[in-house]
């Protein structure tokens, strides 16, 4: 006879582990500080990328009155200046970084514990059904 | 009413019926809208500008991840813009990496905004984004609609540079890059309509947390007045008052779309709703619970044939089959 209760439950796990489980079991194996830290260093490379190309459209759009200006630019104070922006660029994905991934790291380690929860579930229900086994076969 | 909730009914029961065929096809269908518009606004590659094409990328789309239409949308873009000129295929391949590196790397599961957004704007309603945007998804959201919009605006600037941009030999390469990249950072357009739809989006996502009756309703109402009221406001100090009927009729579409999510996603009872307090170790909870509108589908019938057995085998029943006494079985 089919335990419908476990079926259903089963359906729930599978779901989870083909569907939005995916990210939340990567998450998962990883320590919180570990999978934060990576994280913000994916993050630092990106900010820095994007700064390039931030850096790279603005020359582009001023283009021509950088030419005419060229020759008047300081460029120790020009290149302080670019620093300046860069480093609170970077800070500021940080910080945005450190906060995006604790709440991701957070949901999914709930997200986990239900999905455990269910699973003790599912075991235990195959114990009490290995119990009544036995007692199935007298009655064939 | 009563017609309108059982027609809810029979469509959530048909899509839970055929899941699996709907969803395909809605993103069959937002795959296909979205080349055909490409095709339609910045179509200068003949190889690409064929409807087949399309179809055939609409139909791969189906069988991928929702981005896959995000991904497939800026290759198109960038062949088309290469077709016309080199410039602005590399301003544009820029534009779109920055929106990669600095949101999409954050919050990858926001590509179908960032895709909408442009196909909205050009169906002249882009008003219904914020409304969605606030009623359906997290806060955050609004910067996906922001590079959407920023997109559209970059591709509206080429169409109207195109024939600075196609002559190759007259204009120099730095006139070019000046001119794509113009419409983005100078337009007034676009920095009023992008700060009207965040600050709509934000507005409408506060209130429909809100614990108060009619919440999704007020959040609606409110948000829509206020974007209106930028959008026409701003309309009329940049001089710009061809576009007044578009916003009222976008704003009106906006508010027809918010209540047909409300009536599917938040229809509550309100007659019903149920206050108690209780409170354990740590807390005191006062919680309402608010009932969610139900009515049964006529068509459902339920005939039992057989009573359902109990899986498990009692006592008795053990008893009976070795024909012994059940007391025997008690210990």
């Amino acid at each position: 006879m089919l335990n419908t209760e476990r079926i259903r439950l089963m359906a729930k796990l599978a779901a989870y582990e083909q569907g939005e489980g995916k990210e939340a079991m990567q998450i998962g194996q990883y320590y919180r500080g570990d999978y934060v830290s990576v994280q913000m260093i994916k993050t630092f490379l990106c900010s820095t990328l994007a700064f390039i190309i931030l850096l790279a459209l603005s020359v582009l759009y001023q283009m021509e009155e950088l030419g005419e200006v060229l020759y008047q630019i300081n460029f120790a104070d020009y290149g302080a200046g670019l620093l300046i922006k860069y480093v609170l660029f970077v800070v500021f994905y940080q910080v945005v970084a450190w906060a995006v991934y604790n709440l991701r790291y957070h949901s999914a380690a709930k997200k986990q514990k239900l999905y455990h929860s269910r699973l003790k579930k599912v075991e235990k229900f195959y114990e009490r059904e290995e119990k009544l086994i036995p007692v199935d076969n007298w009655k064939d | 009413m009563t017609k309108l909730l059982e027609f809810r009914e029979m469509l959530q029961s048909f899509y839970g019926k055929y899941d699996l065929y709907i969803r395909h096809a809605i993103r069959f269908l937002v795959a296909l809208t979205v080349f055909l518009v490409i095709n339609g606004s910045v179509g200068y590659m003949d190889a690409l500008k064929s409807p087949v094409t399309a179809i055939i990328l609409g139909l791969i789309c189906t069988f991928l991840p929702m981005n896959a239409i995000a991904l497939f949308g800026a290759l198109m873009i960038l062949l088309h813009l290469y077709a016309l000129s080199l410039e602005a295929c590399v301003v544009c391949l820029l534009l779109l990496l920055l929106m990669f590196f600095m949101y999409f790397k954050l919050a990858p599961k926001n590509g179908y905004s960032a895709v909408l957004t442009p196909v909205l704007c050009c169906f002249r309603i882009p008003e219904i984004m914020p409304t969605a945007i606030g009623l359906y998804r997290e806060p955050y959201s609004v910067l996906s609609m922001a590079c959407g919009m920023i997109l559209y605006y970059f591709l509206r600037g080429i169409k109207e540079n195109e024939s600075l941009l196609s002559a190759s030999e007259e204009q120099d390469a730095i006139s070019k890059f000046t001119a794509v990249l113009q419409p983005v950072i100078e337009s007034q357009e676009l920095k009023i309509m992008a700060g009207a739809f965040i600050l709509t989006a934000l507005l409408v996502y506060v209130i429909r947390r809100q614990s108060v009756k009619h919440a999704w309703s007020i959040a609606i109402g409110v948000g829509n007045v206020c974007n209106l009221g930028i959008l026409l406001g701003g309309s009329f100090l940049t001089g710009n008052t061809k576009e007044i009927l578009w916003i009222v009729l976008g704003t009106a579409a906006a508010v027809v779309v918010g209540l047909l999510m409300e009536f599917f996603l938040f229809h509550l009872d309100y007659t019903r709703t149920e206050r108690v307090q209780f409170e354990d170790d740590e807390y005191y909870y006062y919680v309402k619970a608010v009932p969610k509108v139900f009515v049964p589908s006529k068509n459902k019938r339920v005939k039992q044939i057989n009573k359902r057995k109990n899986t498990g085998i009692s006592k008795k029943d053990l008893a009976d089959e070795f024909e012994i006494d059940r007391e025997l079985l008690d210990d």
